[in-house]
Parts: C-alpha cells; sequence; structure tokens
C-alpha cells in the first residue's frame, strides 16, 4: 500500500502542533484579521499568470477512471469503428448524386450503408466529432500560489509560507478544469500532513478566484476545512458570510474526496470513503463557470502537505458505484414520464401510449419485409387494441395498416438479393415495381456490381473466407454455374464486366469510377477471397444492397425510406450528443446505446 | 453584476441539413434495432410474432419462448376481465410472485371489485370489499384510499361520465396486467421493461433539455418518426 510511504514522510515532516486547538485558533485569527484588499474584485485577473489560460503541461494520461471511460470516448457516441475486413464494397456507399440522373431524388441518401463506410470518411467532417475531453490530472505548476511548492509529478502540495495570517493561505488548481461533459467528477486528496494547524481546504474553484485564499473564501469557490469541519463557499475572512457546520474535522492521514454532480450542480465531499452527503447544491452554474470548475486546494500553516489522487490510484470512495446510482435515478426519472402519444385525426388520444409504440414495431415490420411477423403482431395487438372503444377503430379505418401483397414482394425481392440470385431480382422488380430501376439509376449499377460479383464468387467457389458467413440464410451461393467449364465460366464473368463497363464507364463520377474499378479487380487475383478486395465477396453485402433496394421500393410508394424507429434512435443519439456538446451534464448518464441490447 | 451569460433568446440554431448530417452520422445496424423489436415482442409476451419474426429475421429470441405462454394467458385474462382465472393461474405458475407482492395482490383484488361493479352486481362488489378488500386496506393507508375511491364509483349511476372513469377504463386493464406482468417477468430473473418505450421517453426528456438551449428538428410525431421543421428564431 502507498499509505506506509505517506506516513513515514508524513511523520518525518510533521511540526509541533499549537496547544490552542485548532478550532479556537481558526476562530480566533478570523476575528482579528484586517480585511483583505482583494475583497470584491474577484472578478479581475490575478497576481503572476496573467493568461487566462491553463498551462497545457505535457504529461503521459493517466488512464481515467473506469466511469469515466465511455465518456471520454468520442466515438462511441457517434459511429463504432468498422474493421477493415468488414469494409463495404465502394459501390455501397456511393451517393446515389453520383448519378447524373435528373430522375434521382438527391433526397434518397443512403445513411444505413454509410455507416458501415471506412472511418476515414468520418474524420474529414471535424465540427460534428467532438474534441476529446482534457480531465483534470494534476495540479498545475503555473497556476499555485508562490508559497506552495509541487512535487516532481505535480500531484503532491507542501506549503513553505510564513502562516502567521490569513492573507498567507495559498491554493493551486488543476491544470484542466472539470469538462461538465463527464457528469460526474472526483478526486481525493490525502492528507500527508496536516502540519502546524492543519487549517488544509479542499474543493474547487473558477479560473478567476486568487490564489492567496484557501478554497470558499471567495465567491465561484467551494471549499471543506479540515480544521473545523465546515463547508465554504464565498464566506470567510474579511467576508460577510461564515462556514457552515458540515463534516467531521479531518487531519493528518485522512482522504477527503471531491464529487461534481453536474447532473444535479451538487457538490459533496467524502472522507476515508464514506460519503458526506451534499455541501453545495444546486451550486455549480455551467453557464456561470467561465473559464471552467478547476479542482482546487489551499493550505495555510507550515509543514501542511497534501496529495491529490486524480485516478492515478485507486479512490477510497467507490465512485463507480455512486455513478451507478446517480445513472439509475435520471432512468428512473426519465422512464416515470408517460409515453408519447399522439393526437390521431379525429382528436382523440389512444390510451396510455402503448398502441403507439405498437404502430412502430407494426411500421417497421413492414418496412423490412417481415411479412408473416406484421400480419401475426397485426393479428396479436388488434384484438387487444379494438376493445379501447370506438377510437382504435377510428384509427385504423382511416388507413389500412399494411398491404400485405405489397410486403410479401417486397420480401421475395429480398430473398433473391440475400441469397445471391441477382437476375431474379431485377426480373421481380421489373415486373412489380417497373419504375423503380427506371428512376434509379444507381440502383441498377448496384445490383449488376453485386451481380458481377456473385458471377466471381461462383468462380471462387466456396473455399472463400466468405463462405462460412453465407450459411446466414440458411442457403449456400448461388449453384448456377457448378457444371459450366472454369474457362467458359470465367469468359461470361469477363463479358458481363464489360457489358458493365459499357453501361456505366461513361459516367463521369470518380465514385462510379472507383467502384468500377474496385470491383474489376477481383479479376486480377488468383484467389480474390484472400486479396485486399475479398470485403466485396462478403455476403453481408448483399444485404446491404437489399436494404438499398426495399428503400427505393418504399420511397416510389412516397414512403419514408427509413422506419420511424430508426429515426428515433437516430435522434435520440443526436439530441443526447448536442446536449453533451453543450455541456448538459445530465446527459453524460445516458446514452440511446443503451437502448440497444 | 457583471454577469456574462447571455439572455436566453440566442438560441444555437441547427439547420435541416447540418441535422439530416449528424443524424446520418449516428450508427446504429438493422440487426440493433431488429434485437430491439424482439426485445419489445419477448417481454410483452407476442409470443407467435416474436416465433415468425425469429424466422424470418434470422435473430434468437434469448429465452424459451413457451414461457411466454403462460404469462400471455394470465394477461389475455386480466384484459378479458377475468381477474379471479387470471389470479389462480398465476399461483399455478409460481404462487412466491402474490404472497410476496401485497400491493399487486391489491391491485388484482381492486381490479375484480371493478369488475363486479362494471357488470352492475353491487351486491357482489360490496361483500367482495368488506371481506377481502377491507381487511387489507386496514393494513396499509394507501391501500385504504384507493378502496374507497374505487367504493366510490358505486355513487354514481354513470360511471364512465364520473371523475372516477379512469377506474373503468380499459387502460385500467391493461395498467393491472403490466404491473402482473412485470411481477411474472422479475420472479423469473427476466428484463421487465421493453427497451423501446425507454428510448421514445428518452427522446422526449433529451428534446426538452435540448429545446432550452438550441432551436432544432424535432420529432413530435412518434409513429412516424417525422421531423418537424426547424422553428425559426425570434
Amino acid at each position: 500500500m502507498t499509505n506506509t510511504n505517506t506516513s513515514s514522510q508524513a511523520l518525518s515532516s510533521r511540526r509541533p502542533a499549537s496547544i490552542i486547538s485548532p478550532v479556537l485558533n481558526f476562530l480566533g485569527q478570523t476575528a482579528i484579521r484586517p480585511p483583505s484588499a482583494s475583497d470584491g474584485q474577484e472578478g479581475s485577473p490575478s497576481n503572476g499568470f496573467g493568461s487566462s489560460q491553463p498551462v497545457r503541461v505535457k504529461v503521459s494520461r493517466n488512464r481515467p477512471p473506469q466511469y469515466l471511460a465511455e465518456v471520454l470516448q468520442p466515438s462511441t457516441c457517434t459511429r463504432k469503428p468498422v474493421s477493415a475486413d468488414r469494409r463495404a464494397p465502394l459501390f455501397t456507399t456511393l451517393p446515389s448524386t453520383a448519378f447524373a440522373d435528373p430522375l434521382v431524388s438527391a433526397s434518397d441518401s443512403l445513411p444505413t450503408a454509410k455507416c458501415t463506410s471506412e472511418p476515414a470518411s468520418a474524420g474529414n467532417d471535424t465540427s460534428s466529432v467532438p474534441k476529446a475531453l482534457n480531465l483534470p490530472n494534476q495540479w498545475n505548476m503555473k497556476d499555485k500560489n508562490q508559497s506552495l511548492e509541487l512535487s516532481a509529478n505535480c500531484q503532491r502540495i507542501s506549503y513553505t509560507g510564513l502562516g502567521q495570517l490569513d492573507s498567507h493561505a495559498a491554493a493551486v488548481r488543476s491544470n484542466y478544469p472539470i469538462p461538465p461533459q463527464c457528469g460526474l467528477f472526483y478526486y481525493e486528496v490525502t492528507v500527508v500532513s496536516k502540519g502546524r494547524d492543519g487549517y488544509i481546504g479542499i474543493g474547487l474553484c473558477t479560473q478567476s478566484v486568487q490564489l492567496n485564499r484557501l478554497p470558499g473564501w471567495e465567491d465561484s469557490s467551494w471549499g471543506y476545512h479540515g480544521d473545523d469541519g465546515q463547508t465554504f463557499c464565498g464566506s470567510g475572512p474579511g467576508r460577510a458570510g461564515e462556514g457552515r457546520p458540515y463534516g467531521p474535522v479531518f487531519t493528518t492521514g485522512d482522504v477527503i474526496g471531491c464529487v461534481v454532480n453536474f447532473m444535479n450542480k451538487s457538490i459533496s465531499f467524502t472522507k476515508n470513503g464514506v460519503w458526506l452527503g451534499v455541501a453545495f447544491p444546486n451550486a455549480v452554474d455551467t453557464a456561470k463557470l467561465d473559464g471552467g470548475l478547476f479542482p482546487s486546494v489551499g493550505l495555510r500553516t507550515p509543514g501542511e502537505i497534501v496529495e491529490a489522487n486524480f485516478g492515478q490510484h485507486r479512490f477510497q470512495f467507490d465512485i463507480e458505484h455512486h455513478y451507478k446510482e446517480e445513472k439509475a435515478r435520471i432512468w428512473q426519472e426519465i422512464n416515470a414520464g408517460p409515453l408519447p402519444t399522439i393526437s390521431t385525426e379525429s382528436g382523440q388520444k389512444s390510451g396510455d401510449g402503448s398502441a403507439n409504440i405498437n404502430q412502430l414495431i407494426l411500421s417497421y415490420l413492414v418496412h423490412h419485409g417481415y411479412s408473416e411477423t406484421a400480419a401475426t403482431f397485426h393479428q396479436d395487438t388488434a384484438s387487444s387494441i379494438s376493445s379501447v372503444g370506438p377510437a382504435a377503430n377510428a384509427k385504423s379505418a382511416e388507413r389500412p395498416p399494411f398491404e400485405k401483397e405489397d410486403i410479401r414482394k417486397r420480401q421475395l425481392i429480398r430473398d433473391h438479393v440475400v441469397d445471391g440470385n441477382i437476375d431474379d431480382a431485377i426480373t421481380l422488380l421489373n415486373r412489380f415495381y417497373p419504375s423503380v430501376l427506371q428512376q434509379n439509376r444507381h440502383l441498377v449499377f448496384q445490383l449488376k456490381s453485386q451481380r458481377f460479383i456473385e458471377l466471381m464468387r461462383a468462380i471462387v467457389g466456396p473455399s472463400s473466407a466468405a463462405a462460412d458467413a453465407m450459411d446466414i440464410d440458411g442457403e449456400a451461393g448461388h449453384p448456377s454455374h457448378e457444371n459450366a467449364e472454369p474457362e467458359s465460366q470465367l469468359r461470361s464473368v469477363v463479358q458481363y464486366g464489360q457489358a458493365l463497363q459499357g453501361e456505366f464507364g461513361a459516367i463521369a463520377n470518380p465514385h462510379v469510377q472507383n467502384a468500377l474499378v474496385e470491383t474489376y479487380s477481383l479479376l486480377a487475383y488468383p484467389e480474390p477471397g484472400n486479396s485486399s478486395v475479398s470485403y466485396l465477396l462478403d455476403p453481408a453485402n448483399r444485404l446491404l444492397v437489399a436494404d438499398m433496394v426495399n428503400r427505393a421500393i418504399l420511397v416510389s410508394q412516397e414512403r419514408p425510406p427509413m422506419p420511424a424507429i430508426e429515426n428515433v434512435y437516430r435522434q435520440a443519439t443526436v439530441v443526447i450528443q448536442e446536449l453533451l456538446n453543450g455541456g448538459n451534464g445530465a446527459a453524460a448518464f445516458v446514452k440511446a446505446q443503451e437502448c440497444l441490447i | 453584476m457583471t454577469s456574462s451569460t447571455q439572455p436566453a433568446s440566442t438560441k444555437k440554431t441547427f439547420s435541416a441539413e447540418e441535422w439530416d448530417k449528424k443524424l446520418a452520422e449516428v450508427s446504429v445496424s438493422k440487426q440493433d434495432l431488429n434485437k430491439l423489436v424482439m426485445n419489445y415482442l419477448v417481454i410483452e409476451g407476442y409470443k407467435d410474432a416474436a416465433e415468425k419474426f425469429s424466422q424470418e429475421s434470422g435473430l434468437q429470441p434469448g429465452i424459451d419462448l413457451s414461457s411466454i405462454q403462460d404469462r400471455m394467458s394470465i394477461r389475455n385474462a386480466i384484459q378479458a376481465g377475468d381477474i379471479e382465472s387470471a389470479i389462480e393461474r398465476v399461483n399455478d405458475l409460481d404462487p412466491e410472485i402474490l404472497d410476496t407482492n401485497p400491493k399487486l395482490y391489491f391491485h388484482l383484488q381492486q381490479q375484480r371489485l371493478i369488475e363486479f361493479i362494471k357488470t352492475g352486481k353491487i351486491a357482489e362488489a360490496i361483500e367482495f370489499a368488506q371481506e377481502e378488500l377491507a381487511p387489507r386496506g386496514e393494513e396499509n393507508p394507501e391501500f385504504l384510499e384507493e378502496l374507497e375511491k374505487t367504493m366510490a364509483l358505486l355513487a354514481f349511476e354513470e360511471t364512465t361520465a364520473s371523475p372516477l372513469a379512469y377506474l373503468v377504463d380499459y387502460a385500467q386493464r391493461q395498467k393491472t396486467a403490466s404491473e402482473l406482468n412485470s411481477a411474472i417477468l422479475t420472479a423469473q430473473c427476466q428484463e421487465k421493461d421493453p427497451k423501446l418505450p425507454s428510448l421514445l421517453k428518452m427522446l422526449v426528456w433529451a428534446q426538452n433539455q435540448l429545446d432550452e438551449k438550441a432551436l432544432f428538428p424535432k420529432i413530435n410525431n412518434f409513429v412516424t418518426g417525422e421531423l418537424d421543421p426547424v422553428p425559426t428564431s425570434g
């Protein structure tokens, strides 16, 4: 344990203690102390360090505490990194606008396909990617009072001043302010030695607070003091207010922690791993924290030494548990709210919103063409909802919930694409929805590129790495060329490729050209399954193409290209992200991802 | 004071294009959403639909679907107003469930009382209330209050037009059924709340929070999931 180390040092640096009890001594000093010259001008920049920017000390970043890990990974909020072997072929990520076809609607972008594109493309847009958060992880040697001495690792502070008057107090701030986005911040301070009188203040302050004062003696400064166990905020020597009784006193060997809760804006403290309750409710108003909120510690008498732990070591207090409790609390608050209800055309509201959820589910099933599930679910919910009364009946009469025939057709086409029978899919598309391929040239390109890949797959055979994954659909690949000679097979593939080139080669768009080159390059490898373009053979791409076809059909019917559930999920993710970007601490406890299983 | 905070009118505004771009960047797979749907079907007890969904999507339901059957028959009994048989079936399934949930048991009995009143069986209602519910009300003031409210239904000739109409509403049956459904799931060590309603509630909460700081395209229609246009600042 580190305790043996600190206690021996504590003993060696301990000075003779005052005979008077610390409390009395402190109060006495307060009474006779003349008003400080700095009172009432906390807004002005303080001595020595004119720059209001915290000095960025280059240190190797320690790993943040576990409970902050997810907050500090901006990628988890936006997109999961996609490993190279799960790359989608370029053509499935093509924007439809790549085709200079006036009939192609620009609104038919492909967000789901885009998400599987290379992570490199994500980096282009820096505006929406949140900046990495810096957490306070040490004291700032350039942002401290001269009467303090810092250890080499900037964790330990020793008082070297005179320690006679309150004006001899000396404080230090951390290297970075606390990002409100973390939701909950915690740090601990071990009192290595209480020195002469143990006038030690632990807490927080903003950038503008002067550092010849203990935490809590100024406005925008909050502190818990060891000699009397009181808390201070804008109170103390030379000011109107006084300390408020809060917790026990603390002295050599004690570990004091400070919890900043950006959700309920409170500050609380812990002593030796025990939570002491909220010290300052509604203290942390992010809108008023000009320049941010910094961990801060102040010392006042000779021999006082404290050492901070910003998460480098195990905390005495179980902050993870505290975090979970706070998180459970906000989810409870969210879940206690009513389900959103939508008023129908007739102005009638559904009973408790659960009918809306059933509609959401049904429209999702219809959207993706799960025809049997949709029919079953519709039947089940209709029987339970119908007894609600006339409102439900009126609603179902407004518009048929789904046309089973249409779902079935889309499902058939989808099944063909997923099974790799692209030709059959195209035939059915032209029979059932003749306008779709006429109006979506990019879809023709996508289907035909996929057809080329399927032809290649037939030659490569099931030995390719992708073969295992093909069993997802219960069937192996397309067996139509099984008996053909390899050479004639290859010839037909080349011919098909040439036809593809003839049809789309004239399109000047570089995306299209790249996609064509990428697809052709399958021919260049003796073993395409082990080549750099092997991802083209990944059967998962069939699912992407199948989704695109489905979406195009729906759009041609003037239906939404995305199921409502997906809209809701995306919206929730973005709104939470924007709340976080705006410094909303509560949003740090909530993630749309947590609603996924 | 030298407060530097801006007045609330200067809200950040997101254009529709900007917002669409952010939405498009969200990573979510069909598989994720399929799981969300399966989770709802399983927990809410749509056994046949869950079975079909498993076949059509290739997704495993994660639990033995036959266990849904018991829950569903119990739920259906309550939704049909047959509380007595629901209680019987729960006790067949696991007598601990009602033994350890006095509040749930009270609500079931209360629902039974409501069904008596709804069907005009006044004499039975009063006898049932005196014998079964009143002793429980004495144990717990919360129960007593609910019992009194329910009995007050008798004072109205037209209960559906009374301030207590919600008690005789179908939604009250659903509420009772859901409470029992949750208790059974808890007893079976399964998650008791589907995730989809949480997602919706979370969106409501989050949009309300962001409303205070920004103007952005909102989803107000939770059935279509359509974005409303950005309100103009002013």
